[in-house]
């Protein structure tokens, strides 16, 4: 059994050598292709983190009427992080608010503003809270909690800062980056599994001689057949190093521009192709080695006639 | 030991090569199956090997009918027959040796009995000393011999050998024809197509005379008569 691998991947290994130029075609396509899915997967990476960084500013305010007693406010407070969908709550007295603004204002310079708050006597700024919810499809009904008649008389107003315009574009968006990617990557796929069926078919010419004189003295089939399904399978390995070799340098030089760009949510590519890195590339293989695995029985059926 | 059952052959769609054909073939045998060209002793010869099967009729090897004989089993028939052909069918990028053993790795054999069995039957044919040459570097008896080890690397209780000597000169082929000989002496039936009429005269062993798909003779200690 052992002599007979080992035969078998000589076997292949000389197919794969003796149509070299054949065999490097075949594996830029597969890489290719390979590179196509592995583009996919990084837009839909990088669109995902921008819904994610714009989902997390999304947020509701409620502003209180000057007149709200504070235990009331806190009250409110804690009904609402009690809620199922609320991830955190954060209150900002009139005072903090107050200095809050003041601060702001002073590191901006902006002198007039920060000398005539100076002039009040009492505190213009509204008691506030922030909400976030656990999940952008929660805020209607925190919102709605909010609506109830017995905090009408305390709350001044209910902001839903949503930026649900941005989202739906970036879902179309996404939505787009689906349907393009798969479109090009069937393509690829179509013209990989295409080359890899005709390599497999000038193989069986280029090797007429030598599976003639096999079948002659009565070779198994399986030394007839196997090789011509390992080669194929040669040119799935070979293509996925070479599309790793590439695409490593590459999500190098980008990945200081995706990390930057979504200020406060760190975005590291390198660091998401290196952990999900069996689960990336081990399927791309296992994918191709299962289309190239049919193409060439597709291949040996049709032309190796016994 | 080869038994053709009322066999006829017709390529599709509509070309008759054999037409109900009864032979007998014994154990040990030397038989010379002799007619013009296109007259049908491929396709006989083919049939034993299961690269034809027959139209109507069966085909019986021992006791095995392999008439309709399954694909898988058929590596397991062409290892009992040794074939030889006028064109050696030698690969030119393998030495004597690797092409002699190459019938033996496709067949699964073992290192081991690679080395022992390739020498021997080298020797057989007297080629121990070649064995690292290409077929470029040989004469045409001596390619034809390589192919005859290769043949003989199973063991064949039977050999078919298709006109063997056709591309060789007549002192060449008288030795081809003396190695065959010495073959069928230690046992392997021996089917030898040809239409060279000296050799066949010469040997008088049993003839088979086959014209237009129809055996018209089958003479033992027979003359070529076309
Ligand atoms: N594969 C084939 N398809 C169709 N006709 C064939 C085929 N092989 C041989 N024939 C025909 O069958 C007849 C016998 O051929 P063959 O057995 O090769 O004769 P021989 O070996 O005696 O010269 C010829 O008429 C030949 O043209
Ligand atoms: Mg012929």
């Amino acid at each position: 059994m052992f002599v007979n691998i080992i035969r078998v991947i000589k076997f292949a290994f000389q197919n794969f050598w003796r149509n070299f130029w054949l065999s490097i075609v075949t594996i830029s396509i597969i890489t290719l292709s390979f590179l196509s899915v592995n583009f996919f997967i990084f837009t839909n990476a990088l669109v995902d983190t921008a819904m994610h960084a714009i989902e997390q500013r999304v947020n509701i305010t409620v502003n209180f009427k000057t007149s709200a007693p504070e235990p009331s406010i806190l009250a409110l407070r804690d009904v609402v992080a009690k809620s199922e969908y609320v991830d955190n709550v954060e209150y900002i007295s009139k005072q903090s608010a107050f200095e809050r603004f003041r601060a702001k204002k002073e590191k901006e310079g902006n002198v007039i503003i920060t000398e005539s708050l100076d002039q009040f006597e009492e505190n213009p700024l509204f008691a506030s809270l922030l909400i976030k919810a656990k999940d952008i499809h929660y805020y209607p009904a925190i919102t709605q909690l909010l609506n109830q008649s017995q905090y009408e008389n305390i709350i001044e107003k209910t902001n839903l800062n949503d930026k649900s315009i941005v989202i739906s574009k970036l879902n179309t968006l996404k939505e787009r980056v689906k349907q393009v990617g798969l479109v090009i990557n069937l393509f690829f796929g179509a013209i990989a599994v295409l080359i890899v069926y005709n390599t497999i078919r000038i193989t069986i010419y280029t090797r007429k001689d030598e599976i003639g004189i096999m079948k002659l003295v009565g070779g198994s089939n399986w030394y007839i057949r196997a090789p011509l399904v390992l080669e194929s399978v040669i040119y799935s390995f070979v293509a996925i190093v070479l599309t790793i070799v590439i695409i490593y340098p590459l999500l190098g030089v980008l990945q200081p521009y995706t990390s930057n760009y979504f200020d406060g949510q760190a975005f590291d590519i390198l660091a998401y192709f290196s952990n999900n890195f069996f689960t990336i590339f081990g399927y791309q293989l296992l994918a191709s080695v299962v289309l190239n695995m049919a193409s060439s029985a597709l291949a040996i059926g049709r032309y190796l006639k016994v | 030991m080869i038994r053709f059952e009322n066999v006829t052959k017709i390529y599709p769609p509509n070309a008759p090569a054999l037409k109900e054909i009864d032979i007998n073939i014994s154990q040990g045998e030397f038989v010379f199956i002799v007619g013009q060209s296109g007259a049908g002793k491929t396709t006989l010869a083919k049939m034993l090997t299961a690269e034809e099967r027959p139209t109507k009729g069966r085909i019986i090897i021992g006791d095995w009918d392999i008439t309709k004989i399954h694909r898988r089993d058929i590596p397991l028939l062409r290892r009992q027959i040794g074939v030889i052909f006028q064109d050696f069918k030698l690969l030119p990028k393998k030495t004597v040796f690797e092409n002699v053993a190459f019938a033996l790795e496709v067949c699964g054999a073992p290192m081991s009995r690679i080395k022992t069995v390739v020498p021997q039957v080298l020797k057989i044919v007297g080629l121990e000393e070649k064995n690292h040459r290409y077929p470029r570097q040989l004469s045409g008896g001596e390619q034809q011999r390589v192919a005859i080890a290769r043949a003989l690397v199973h063991r064949p209780k039977i050999l078919i050998a298709d006109e063997p000597t056709g591309d060789l000169d007549a002192i060449t082929a008288k030795s081809i024809v003396d190695l065959l000989t010495k073959i069928n002496e230690f046992g392997t039936t021996l089917l030898f197509v040809t239409h060279n009429r000296d050799i066949v005269n010469m040997l008088k062993k049993r003839v088979i005379t086959v014209e237009g798909g129809a055996i018209v003779a089958d003479k033992e200690g027979g003359k070529y008569i076309l």
